[in-house]
C-alpha cells in the first residue's frame, strides 16, 4: 500500500548526467559511449528514451509520465523501469543525481560492482563509506559489511580487473604458435633453429616475396618441400623482390623439432609438421601486414565487391562465410578478403586483404560443384587441429588495390533447416552482430570514431541471411547488391 | 591414484603435443575454447583427461542467468571433462561484467544462494562441480569464515573443492591470516583438486600471476595438504614468463613424488 502511495506521488527532482558519456541515436535505439572508460553500450529503445529525457533535463516524474505514455505501460511499471535504469547509470557514474524515485534495496554484490566500475563513487566511499551506503541504498543486512570495505583494497581490485581485462585476448591466438621457450629437453626452439640456420648458411634458400597491403615479406624456404607446401597458398600475392620495398625477411628453418620461422634471431612462428606450415606463414603475413597498417577496426568477415562498392559478410567460424564468399566471387563479384575486413580509420572503407580462402572439410563437396579442383588441393593442418584447403583467388578476380566503401552488410548464418532468405535488420541489431565479430581495435575509441561508426551504420542496408542453399543465397545477394 | 597435470596455455601447446608422460591431465578454461577453438579442445581431450574450468557461472551473483549453464554443460560433455570448476564469488552484477570473479560477503543468505545454483549446475551438467577459492586484493567480511563456508557448501550440495593454493597464499599474505590455520579449518576430504602455481608482488601486493616457480614455503603447504588427503588431480599453472619446459617437468615430478 505504501509502495502504491509512493508510486502515485513521484517527486519532481531533476536528473543530471555527469557528462562522462554520450548517446548516439541509431534508429529507435542508441549507442552510448564513455571515452574516459572506453565503454560502449548499445541501449535498447526504453533506455535510449530515458537517456534522451535525462539529457533534456526532465525531472524524474516527467520521465516516468512520458515513459508510461510512449511504451504503453502503467505508472508503477514505468516508475520501476525508470528507477532501475537511473540507479544503474548512477552506479556506473553516468548520472549525478538519481532523482528520488524509490529503488529496491541494493544487494552487496551490486553495490560492490558499482564501486569497482565507478572511480567517482570510490572517492566518495573513501571519504564517507556510510553516506555512500545510504546513497546507494545498500541492503540494510549487508550495509555494515559494505561500509567496512577497505577503499585501498577496492582500488586494487578495480585496477586488477582492469589490467586483466586489457590483457584478455579477444580471440584465442590459435594460429600463432607462441613457441618461445617451451620445447622438449633443455634447448629452446631458438637454440635449435639458430643452430640449424648456421648449418644451412651456405645452402642457397628458395626465396619468394609477397605483398599484403603495404607490407613486403621476403620468405626464404630451407627446402623445396616447404616451398611446395606454402607457396601455392600465397602465389597470388607474389611480387618481385625489391630490397627497397622489403619490410620483413623471414627464414623458414627445418629442425628435428619441426619448422621454425625466424625473423633475424626472433622466433615468429613454429609448425611441428610440414602440413602445419602454410597456416602459420599465412597467419604471420596477415599479422605483419596488419601491424604496419593504420585502420579503425578489424572485423572477422568475408568481403566482396560489386563495381566500386563492397559487401561485408561478417560471421563466426562455421557460419558459411568463406563458402559464400567464394561462391560470390565465382558469380562475378570481386574478391577483397576471406576473413579480415580492415575498416579505414577515416572513411571506414574496406581495405583489400586477399588471403587465400580457407575451405574446411564439410564445405568441400559444396565448393566442388563450382570449383572441382578443390578436393585435389593440399590439406593443411591448423594448430587448432582443424584441417583446411586454401583456394587462392585468381589475380584477375581480386579487387583493385584501394579501399572500397561498404555499401551492404549481410550476416550469413548456415542453418541446414532454415529457409534461405535475406531478412532486413535494424541498424542497432546489426551493430551488435558486427561488434561480436570485431577482432581488433588498434586505437582507443573517441567520440569522433564512434560517431563515424554510427553514421556508417545508419547508411548501410543490413540483412541477416540464414541459409541452407548456397545457390539461393548467391541469387538473393546478387539481387540486393546491385551497383 | 592422484593425476598430475597442467593448466593449458597456448605457449605450452607444442610441448603438450608431444604428450609428455609427466602430464596426466590438462585443465582448460572453457570460454577460451568456445567457437573456433573448440577443435583444439577436442584435440586436447583425445590426448589427456580434461578438467573444465569456467568463470561464467557467477554463482554468487544476486540475479542469476541460468542460460550460461547450457553451453558449459555441452562443452563439458563434448570434452568428457572430469568435472567443471568455478569460483566462490560473482562476476556479473547490475548488468555489468567485471571480467573476473570477485569475492563476496559469506553469510547464510549467500550460502543458500550459491548452494541452490550449484545444485542446478550439477543437475543440468550431470557432472561433478568443484568450487574454487578466489584470489583477490579485496577482503570482504562475512558471518561465515571461508573454509567453513566451503565445507558447508559441499555438505549441502555434494559439490567438491578445487583448492587454489596460490590464491590461498596470495590472500593470506595480503590480508595477513595464517594459511595453515585456514587449511586446518577446511574439510580436506572434500578437496578433489589441488591447483598450484607461482605468485609475486605487483604494486606492493601479492598477485596470483602464475609466472614464477612455486616457492619452498608453498611446497611445504602443498606437502601439508597432501599428507591430510590425496586429491584426484593436482594441476600446475604457468601463465607468463615461461621457463624451459624442463623446469615445468621438474615441478610436475616433484608433485607426483609427493603423492606417492
Amino acid at each position: 500500500m505504501e509502495e502504491l502511495d509512493r508510486a502515485s506521488r513521484p517527486s519532481g527532482s531533476s536528473v543530471r548526467t555527469t557528462g562522462d558519456g554520450r548517446l548516439f541515436v541509431l534508429g529507435q535505439e542508441g549507442v552510448f559511449f564513455a571515452p574516459e572508460r572506453q565503454e560502449l553500450y548499445i541501449f535498447n529503445a526504453p533506455a535510449t528514451f530515458v537517456w534522451c529525457s535525462v539529457e533534456e533535463a526532465s525531472t524524474d516524474a516527467e520521465i516516468v509520465e512520458r515513459y508510461a505514455e510512449v511504451f504503453g505501460v502503467d505508472r508503477i511499471r514505468a516508475q520501476a523501469d525508470v528507477a532501475r535504469l537511473l540507479a544503474q547509470w548512477r552506479g556506473a557514474g553516468y548520472i549525478e543525481q538519481p532523482g528520488l524515485l524509490p529503488e529496491e534495496p541494493v544487494p552487496f554484490e551490486v553495490a560492490l560492482t558499482r564501486l569497482i566500475v565507478n572511480p567517482r563513487l570510490r572517492s566518495a566511499f573513501a571519504r564517507d563509506p556510510c553516506a555512500t551506503a545510504i546513497e546507494l541504498n545498500v541492503d540494510l543486512e549487508v550495509r555494515g559489511v559494505f561500509t567496512m570495505l577497505d577503499p585501498t583494497e577496492i582500488d586494487a581490485q578495480a585496477n586488477r580487473l582492469q589490467k586483466r581485462a586489457s590483457r584478455r585476448d579477444m580471440a584465442m591466438p590459435l594460429a600463432d604458435s607462441m613457441l618461445t621457450t617451451a620445447v622438449a629437453g633443455d634447448r629452446t626452439a631458438l637454440d635449435l633453429a639458430v643452430a640449424r640456420k648456421l648449418q644451412q648458411a651456405d645452402a642457397p634458400p628458395i626465396e619468394c616475396c609477397y605483398r599484403m597491403l603495404a607490407t613486403h615479406v621476403r620468405i626464404r624456404y630451407a627446402s623445396a618441400a616447404q616451398a611446395a607446401r606454402v607457396h601455392p597458398v600465397l602465389t597470388h600475392l607474389r611480387v618481385e623482390h625489391d630490397p627497397t620495398e622489403t619490410s620483413v625477411s623471414l627464414d623458414v628453418v627445418e629442425t628435428e623439432e619441426g619448422h621454425v620461422i625466424l625473423d633475424e634471431l626472433v622466433v615468429r612462428g613454429y609448425a611441428r609438421t610440414l602440413q602445419g606450415l602454410a597456416p602459420v606463414v599465412k597467419h604471420l603475413i596477415a599479422q605483419m601486414a596488419r601491424a604496419r597498417s593504420t585502420y579503425f577496426m578489424e572485423i572477422h568477415a568475408g568481403v566482396v565487391a560489386r563495381g566500386d562498392k563492397c559487401l561485408l559478410l561478417p560471421g563466426p567460424s562455421g557460419s558459411g562465410k568463406s563458402t559464400l564468399t567464394l561462391a560470390l566471387v565465382e558469380s562475378g563479384f570481386d574478391y577483397l578478403s576471406d576473413e579480415v575486413a580492415l575498416l579505414d580509420d577515416k572513411t571506414l572503407a574496406v581495405h583489400p586483404f586477399p588471403l587465400s580462402i580457407g575451405i574446411k572439410p564439410p564445405a568441400v563437396p559444396v565448393v566442388e560443384r563450382f570449383r572441382p579442383e578443390v578436393a585435389a588441393l593440399d590439406v593443411h593442418m591448423r594448430d587448432d587441429g582443424k584441417t583446411v584447403r586454401y583456394v587462392a583467388p585468381a589475380r584477375g578476380r581480386c579487387a583493385a588495390d584501394v579501399a572500397l566503401p561498404a555499401r551492404w552488410l549481410i550476416f550469413p548464418r548456415y542453418d541446414p533447416n532454415a529457409r534461405t532468405a535475406l531478412q532486413p535488420m535494424t541498424p542497432s541489431a546489426a551493430l551488435r552482430r558486427l561488434l561480436e565479430q570485431c577482432t581488433s581495435l588498434p586505437e582507443l575509441l573517441d567520440e569522433t570514431r564512434v560517431e563515424r561508426l554510427v553514421q556508417w551504420m545508419r547508411r548501410l542496408p543490413c540483412f541477416d541471411l540464414p541459409m541452407s542453399s548456397l545457390k539461393e543465397a548467391v541469387e538473393q545477394v546478387q539481387h540486393v547488391c546491385t551497383p | 591414484m592422484t593425476r598430475v597435470g597442467v593448466s593449458f596455455h597456448p605457449a605450452l601447446a607444442p610441448w603438450l603435443e608431444q604428450a609428455p608422460p609427466e602430464v596426466q591431465c590438462v585443465e582448460i578454461l572453457a570460454e577460451r575454447f568456445f567457437g573456433d577453438a573448440r577443435a583444439l579442445a577436442n584435440v586436447l581431450c583425445a590426448r589427456h583427461p580434461l578438467i573444465v574450468r569456467t568463470e561464467l557461472l557467477s554463482l554468487a551473483s544476486p540475479a542469476w542467468d541460468a542460460s550460461v549453464v547450457a553451453p558449459i554443460a555441452a562443452f563439458a560433455a563434448e570434452t568428457q571433462a572430469l568435472w567443471i570448476t568455478d569460483h566462490l564469488g560473482f562476476r556479473f552484477a547490475d548488468g555489468l561484467d567485471l571480467g573476473k570473479p570477485c569475492p563476496t560477503s559469506l553469510n547464510r543468505h549467500t550460502l543458500e544462494r550459491v548452494a541452490a545454483r550449484a545444485r542446478d549446475v550439477m543437475s543440468a551438467c550431470g557432472t561433478r562441480l568443484l568450487i574454487r577459492n578466489v584470489a583477490s586484493p579485496l577482503a570482504v567480511a562475512g558471518g561465515i569464515p571461508e573454509p567453513e563456508f566451503l565445507s558447508r557448501l559441499c555438505e549441502l550440495t555434494g559439490c567438491e573443492l578445487s583448492l587454489d593454493l596460490c590464491a590461498l597464499v596470495v590472500n593470506a599474505r595480503n590480508h595477513r591470516f595464517d594459511s595453515h590455520e585456514w587449511l586446518a579449518a577446511i574439510d580436506t576430504r572434500r578437496i578433489a583438486h589441488l591447483h598450484v602455481g607461482g605468485c609475486r608482488q605487483v604494486d606492493g601486493r601479492f598477485d596470483d600471476t602464475h609466472d614464477a616457480p612455486v616457492t619452498e614455503d608453498d611446497w611445504r603447504l602443498i606437502e601439508g595438504v597432501l599428507r591430510a588427503h590425496a586429491p584426484d588431480v593436482i594441476t600446475l599453472q604457468w601463465e607468463a614468463r615461461f621457463p624451459p619446459t624442463c623446469v615445468i617437468t621438474c615441478e610436475l615430478l616433484r608433485l607426483k613424488a609427493l603423492t606417492a
